[in-house]
């Protein structure tokens, strides 16, 4: 346990000290910002008006644009955890010393995290600040859809470090990540054309599903909780996979 | 060769670990959905939650509640199967709320002719999409309905959606747990004596058989009250929906119900508004309807002025046909009328529960409820509905639909220039209390149609008048248009919307005292508003909105360069308002950054 916690501190002390997360996290406070403020939601059945134009205190836009918003950052802010070390020939070093390749993959994957959580909450709460000081905010709402957004997060870094453990350049690795993770949320898009058995299946497939249909209304609910933690530990697993197979090519 | 051997096998077992836990994964997540149904609505709406109210009806249940779900399963419309799956869940978790005392089962109609007969029987409604196959696009059904059985009634539910199931369910259990089926009177102006008003304008069916979903609606006929018939003891409460012309008697006869115990909703309108024209009912020269129940309502403390209300500031955005010159038809313009206010959730009295619960209200040609003289001494006097303060009384009824902006513009200005008659009107008052009776000399004597009216002194009988005799409740609303059918003009009055029929169940309810489903009822969104920095603004600038009314040329131009400041004003708050926060977020970021930086090459 102790070893997770010195990859994590490592990992995360590395990050913070790499202009991408600055930029990341830049890049997603300023959208966040835009869209609420002057685009809405514009996107499937019901879409939603931004918020001088909606006129309503609410921060229901962020949540519904975080999934597809995470989709692409989180991949950029993954893309050099294995990629940039197997470019720089420093993976090898890293197996040398006294880890277990689970443990690293754990303790990356915790960095990437909290990097994300950081990005979520200074991306979240300036906007749910502004928007409770002119009007009524729910603030369980907002704490039912940041704890949401958390959860899926963590499954997304979980399968965006196994696209950057496919991979030693990073733009490939941002680009595969970024690919499946859009392809995951787009699968929601669907879900109205499709025949319902398959519309059905594809709807619970989906993580943004999980988030949009419970934590974004207010609603925590155990079966989200448990799909993003089958999601977080299948990708461990297979991300420890993929390392394990270049150690033993 | 043991190397390679153990190098191979690490390989594969890797990867057999992963298939295995992706078949673990999807098989723990299968098993969740079914067995670990636990969620909590954090929110403050609880929009998801089963409400109090809901939990309490059903903690009432002592035998056997059997619900027979009507869902065709084979849907091959996605978003019909999610919805199909949220409703599912939502009457598994309204069933588990009733323990062992409920029972579900589920019917299939598309199965077999018979259960689709049943299910036709009932009355359900199915869902209808198209269907494709190959090139060919064919009509499908899909039938989602709940029967509820309990000790040896029923009732029925056509057709399931997952926003509004709670609460009509929760209303079906309460109904099956009383032991009888509540009487409702309807006494309304059914417009049958005139065939071109009533070819223009619908009557009110539309209400009522959405009232008779849930009670017994009894039509009443003005006629026999006049002519000296009782209203029945089993009646309840009233409607009563563009009184017109009522005789003596059969205002008495009202009185006497609400003097028993009994509860009325009077929804008053004194004109008929013509198309293009004069007014349908009421005089051309302004003189308005009577309706017959002018002193019933002076001396309860409401009466209904005969005016409408211009209210600048909650005026409807409403389409009129416009008559296009030489070209033989007309096209739709929208625009803003004044005379027609409408209200969003949250505009009318918190404390009433109904105005509490409201959604959106739209009023055509309202008129105002004035002041009592005196209100009567056991009566307390509730105003729910109010005007703007930017409201101004018109001169008498109108006689005819404002349908362009010259013509808006025109009676802005007739009315503006009364500065002094510019304040809020209640649109709608709830009395309760003990009401004292108008008819001190005498019961009158029933009308005698072939009579007609003498014109002489009123007779009276030596029948029994009540006075004060029993706590009742009136609700007077200025306007019954909010309940009328959609007609052959759609465009002059739309008819009755969604939220209106729920305003009216939740009157009703409050009526009969029904707070239990109108807390099911109001699970709505509640309105949140944000600052209004134009308002604001325009407060300390001294002026209106764009619909602020001047009194001449020169103070109309410079209010509108007050507004064009106000709004620069208002547009600079905002700005700040929307970047100071994660403007303060970013610059922080930029600084911590090049701080640990700036300690990183110190260190190093």
């Amino acid at each position: 346990m102790l070893r997770i916690v010195h990859v994590w501190r490592r990992e995360l002390g590395a990050s913070f000290g790499s202009p991408v997360a600055l930029v990341s996290i830049l890049v997603f406070v300023a959208l966040q910002a835009a869209l609420l403020y002057w685009i809405g939601y514009p996107v499937g059945p019901v879409p939603l008006p931004a918020l001088w134009e909606g006129g309503q205190a609410t921060l229901s836009v962020t949540f519904t644009w975080q999934p597809l918003l995470l989709a692409f950052l989180v991949p950029a802010l993954s893309m050099g955890a294995w990629a940039e070390e197997r470019r720089a020939g420093t993976e090898e070093l890293l197996f040398t010393y006294p880890l277990r390749t689970f443990e690293v993959v754990v303790g990356k994957w915790l960095s990437t995290w909290t990097l994300v959580i950081a990005m979520l909450v200074l991306g979240t709460l300036p906007l749910a600040w502004t928007v409770g000081g002119l009007g009524d905010l729910d603030w369980g709402a907002v704490t039912a859809g940041l704890v949401g957004a958390c959860g899926l997060a963590a499954a997304y870094c979980a399968l965006a470090l196994c696209c950057s453990a496919l991979s030693s350049e990073q733009l490939v690795a941002f680009l595969v990540g970024a690919l499946v993770l859009g392809v995951l949320w787009a699968l929601r898009l669907l879900v109205p054309v499709l025949p319902a058995e398959l519309a059905e299946r594809l709807n619970t497939l989906c993580p943004a599903s999980h988030v949009l249909d419970s934590a974004a209304r207010g609603v925590l609910d155990l079966r989200d909780a448990v799909y993003f933690a089958s999601l977080v530990v299948v990708g461990l697993v297979l991300n420890t996979v993929l390392v394990e197979r270049r150690r033993w090519a | 060769m043991a190397r390679i051997l153990t190098k191979r096998w690490a390989r594969w077992n890797g990867w057999l670990t992963a298939l295995l836990l992706v078949v673990v994964a999807v098989q723990v997540n299968r098993l969740a959905g079914r067995f670990l149904a636990l969620r909590q609505d954090i929110s403050q709406d609880q929009l998801y939650a089963i409400s109090p109210a809901t939990r309490a009806i059903l903690g009432r249940l002592d035998d056997q509640l059997t619900l027979d779900a009507y869902i065709t399963d084979r849907v091959e419309l996605g978003s019909l199967a999610l919805l199909q799956g949220r409703v599912r869940s939502q009457l598994a978790e309204l069933a588990g709320l009733g323990g062992d005392l409920v029972r579900v089962s589920e019917v299939d109609p598309s199965v077999s002719s018979s259960a689709l007969n049943t299910a036709n029987s009932f009355g359900m409604r199915p869902y209808q999409y198209g269907q494709s196959s190959g090139t060919r696009v064919s009509a499908a059904v899909a039938y989602m309905g709940l029967v509820l059985r309990y000790r040896g009634r029923e009732e029925v539910l056509p057709q399931l959606n997952p926003w509004t199931l709670e609460a009509e369910f929760a209303g079906a259990v309460r109904r099956l747990l009383s032991d009888r089926r509540r009487v409702i009177g309807w006494l309304g102006d059914p417009l049958a004596d005139d065939p071109k008003a009533s070819a223009m304008f619908g009557g009110f069916s539309i209400a009522q058989a959405r009232l008779g979903v849930r009670y017994e609606v009894q039509a009443l006929d003005a006629a026999r009250l006049a002519a000296g018939s009782p209203i029945p003891d089993r009646i309840e409460a009233i409607v009563v929906a563009r009184p017109r012309e009522l005789q003596l008697r059969a205002a008495f006869a009202l009185d006497q119900f609400v003097q028993r115990g009994g509860r009325l909703l009077i929804c008053i309108d004194q004109v008929l508004m013509g198309w293009g024209g004069q007014s349908l009912h009421g005089s051309s020269n302004r003189e308005p309807e009577r309706t017959g129940l002018e002193r019933l309502l002076a001396t309860w403390g409401a009466p209904v002025l005969p005016v409408h209300v211009w209210d600048v500031e909650l005026a409807g955005a409403v389409q009129r046909v416009v008559s296009v010159p030489g070209a033989g038809g007309g096209r739709l313009v929208p625009l803003v009328d004044p005379a027609c206010p409408r209200y969003g959730p949250g505009q009318g009295d918190g404390q009433w529960p109904p105005t509490a619960a409201m959604g959106q209200l739209q009023l055509y040609w309202a008129q105002p409820i004035g002041e009592a003289q005196a209100l009567p001494a056991g009566v307390k006097r509730t105003d729910v509905l109010h005007t703007s303060a930017r409201t101004w009384p018109t001169e008498g009824l109108l006689d005819q639909a404002v349908s362009t902006p010259d013509m808006l513009d025109s009676l802005s200005m007739s009315f503006g220039h009364r500065a002094d008659r510019k304040r809020a009107w209640p649109l709608a008052a709830v009395l309760e209390g003990r009401f004292p009776t108008p008819f001190t000399r005498g019961a009158p004597a029933p009308f005698d149609a072939t009579l007609g009216e003498s014109g002489g002194p009123v007779k009276v009988t030596d029948e029994p008048v009540l006075d004060a005799a029993a706590d009742s409740a009136v609700i007077v609303i200025g306007d019954s248009d909010w309940l009328r059918d959609p007609a052959q003009y759609k465009e002059l009055i739309p008819g009755i919307e969604p939220d209106h029929g729920r305003f009216l169940d939740d009157i009703v309810d409050w009526l009969l005292r029904d707070d239990e489903l109108i807390a099911v009822r109001a699970k709505k969104p509640r309105s949140r508003p944000l600052h209004d920095f134009e308002g604001q603004a325009y407060d300390e600038e001294g002026v209106g909105g764009p619909q602020d009314v001047a009194d001449s040329r020169g103070e109309a131009e410079a209010r509108s360069a007050l507004r064009a400041k106000a709004k620069r004003t208002a547009g600079l708050r905002r700005l700040r308002a929307m970047l100071v926060p994660p403007g303060v977020v970013m610059f922080g970021l930029v600084l911590v950054s090049l701080f640990a930086a700036a300690w990183g090459r110190r260190k190093s």
